[in-house]
């Protein structure tokens, strides 16, 4: 269906936009909640990759809507089951 | 053969969240492979949950794990747990 598709083009772990920040009360500059526990359980089982800033990437890369990053990776995402 | 698509429900969602912020707050912490966001069928308002399905019983778990209490939206703390298969 074509929403899910867009949704899954456009929502990347990683990015938060306007809307969902605001709904969270997450001001600029401002990690989202669970990036506290990311240091204790570990990065998520299907993104072992991801980089989030403050952590294991630069607090630098903090900005706008960005938190984190998913490396491109070389085998297809295993989304489609 | 990792053919083990599990459940989460989410539960006290504020009735302003959308399908897509929901479908976005998941992402974060695994891929989503199918989300269920029941609406009243007269007044055409959220119920106040959803079922988010994920890929594995292991990024069920982490997802509880990282955001279970965790996030705040619109003042109201998302409940998450697996769901009864």
């Amino acid at each position: 269906e074509a929403e899910w598709i867009r949704l899954k083009r456009e929502k990347r772990p990683g990015k938060l936009s306007p809307g969902l920040r605001e709904a969270m009360g997450l001001h600029e500059g401002q990690l989202p909640p669970w990036c506290m526990k990311m240091s204790k359980l570990g990065m998520p089982p299907s993104y072992p990759t991801l980089k989030v800033a403050g952590l294991n990437w630069g607090i630098e890369h903090l900005r706008d809507d960005v938190y984190g990053k998913l490396p491109k990776d070389k085998k297809k995402s295993r989304t489609t089951g | 053969m990792d053919n083990s698509t599990t459940n989460l429900y989410v539960g006290n969602i504020d009735p302003r969240v959308t399908r897509e912020q929901l479908y976005e707050l998941f992402v974060q912490a695994c891929p989503v492979v199918s989300l269920r966001y029941p609406r009243d069928k007269v007044l055409q308002t959220p119920q106040g949950y959803a079922f988010v399905g994920v890929p594995s019983v292991q990024d069920a778990d982490y997802a509880v794990q990282l955001l279970h209490n965790c996030v705040t939206l619109h003042g109201r703390p998302l409940k998450i747990r697996r769901a009864r298969p």
